[in-house]
């Protein structure tokens, strides 16, 4: 304590201390205030947490060259300290900061999208006008988007295509869409699905020819977010053709059409698949 | 004077130095990002051919179409190019196994780094095996074909139907 105090009087000012670490003395004025700092272990601490700060710095900003003191002052420290254990926790914590900031300044700047021009990002997540407005801008047609674009969002949005009459392939058609709703379980990530169903594939919404109405309904009821969506054009077409009105499953929706539908939806960045 | 040394404290300048680490930590991730996407150029082409019909004559029509995608791309365009067999187009590999205009057209396709890959329910619901068709080794075996063409859309392959 009695140590502390005398330091305290004696004291080099600050700017003499930083000017002393940043080596920008003369020999004569080095050797003095080198004394100074040796006569009090407090001083020549604080003098070497301003040297390992200045180290650090130097570390962080690669470009900088290493301080011109840092061979002398550093054999004196180490000198004057007796064991350099105390240091640990701070270079460790330094070390630490270092690498939470950088991940963490990635990770936001990545996030945010300030890289590689593709604006399009996340265009699903919300179907709010904002978000199709400006997917739309950037990915007409959807074929061309960018790579990562859905990156930061957690909703698949997949649009599923049918237009060709085979029993087999609706089979199918629901069984990959219960192994999608499975994998986007166990992944973690919502889904959005859109069937949509135009042309010869009509048959699997007509309540007179479905061959998997039950199937279709159990699915909609365990799935919110299916969407069967029936082409009101194709409807049209056979109403007329068979000169009667055709009812679709309770399930099914109406789109004005399925062509219009589809290409909409990867206007809109949607995923397309055609079954 | 009093002042000095507490506002110097060791915990002060660790403060400091945290704060500095941060930035410059920062500032480090934002040069390392610009530097990893800047050269956006060299980004390979990714599609994927989706192919679930059986049927040798699109089949082959298909594979045609993907030779002449990679003939007609530029040369300084890399392609990373996937055929996804699903449903009954797992069948393309099957008609491999007879048919040589068939075999030698996606064994040549196989050479230009083009991946065949094969959804493993379909094989399941056919009772097929790996072995039943051309060449197709493990890895090449997807659990689910609409998920994996989700999954590589998703990652910026461009699908197209042939």
């Amino acid at each position: 304590m009695s140590n502390e105090r005398l330091s305290a009087k004696n004291r080099p000012s600050e700017e003499i201390l930083n000017a002393f670490v940043d080596g920008e003395f003369s020999p004569e004025d080095r050797l003095f205030t080198l004394k100074t700092i040796a006569s009090s272990e407090h001083l020549s601490r604080e003098v070497c947490d301003m040297h390992q700060l200045k180290e650090l710095v130097n570390m962080a900003y690669e470009d900088v060259p290493a301080g011109r003191a840092a061979g002398t002052t550093g054999g004196r420290c180490r000198l004057s300290r007796g064991g350099g254990s105390a240091w640990f926790p701070s270079v460790a914590a330094g070390v630490l900061a270092l690498v939470v900031g950088s991940l963490g300044g990635y990770e936001i700047t990545r996030d945010a999208g300030f890289f590689g021009g593709d604006h399009a990002a996340a265009p699903g997540q919300e179907s709010g006008a904002l978000a199709q407005v400006a997917a739309s801008d950037n990915a007409p047609g959807g074929a061309a988007a960018p790579q990562q674009v859905f990156s930061a969002t957690e909703t698949d949005q997949i649009l599923l295509h049918i237009n060709e009459a085979d029993t087999r392939a609706v089979d199918e058609l629901l069984d990959d869409i219960e192994s999608m709703y499975r994998e986007a379980a166990t992944v973690g990530r919502d889904l959005n699905v859109q069937v949509v169903v135009h042309n010869n594939a009509m048959g699997m919404l007509r309540t007179d020819s479905a061959p998997y109405p039950e199937r279709v309904a159990s699915m909609a009821e365990a799935y919110p977010t299916l969407r069967f969506t029936a082409c009101a054009q194709t409807l049209n077409r056979l109403a007329r053709e068979e000169g009667q009105k055709v009812d679709i499953l309770p399930q099914a929706e109406l789109i004005d059409s399925g062509v219009a539908e589809a290409a909409r939806r990867q206007a809109e960045g949607w995923i397309y698949i055609k079954v | 004077m009093q002042v000095d040394p507490q506002v110097l404290r060791p915990g002060w300048f660790l403060a400091g130095a945290l704060l500095l680490m941060l930035a410059a930590g920062g500032a480090t991730a934002v040069l390392m990002g610009t530097v990893a996407k800047a050269p956006a150029a060299e980004e390979p082409l990714r599609v994927v051919y989706h192919i679930n019909t059986d049927d040798l004559e699109l089949h082959l029509n298909a594979l045609r179409n993907l030779q002449n995608h990679i003939d007609g791309s530029p040369d300084d365009v890399s392609l990373k190019i996937k055929v996804l067999t699903h449903g009954s187009g797992i069948s393309l590999l099957q008609h491999a196994r007879t048919d040589p205009d068939l075999r030698s057209t996606v064994n040549t396709l196989k050479l230009q780094d083009v991946r065949f890959l094969v959804c493993g329910n379909s094989l399941e619901s056919r009772g097929l095996e790996r072995s039943d068709l051309h060449e197709v080794s493990d890895r090449d075996v997807v659990p689910s074909g609409i998920v994996e063409l989700t999954r590589l859309q998703r990652s910026g392959y461009t699908y197209i139907k042939p």
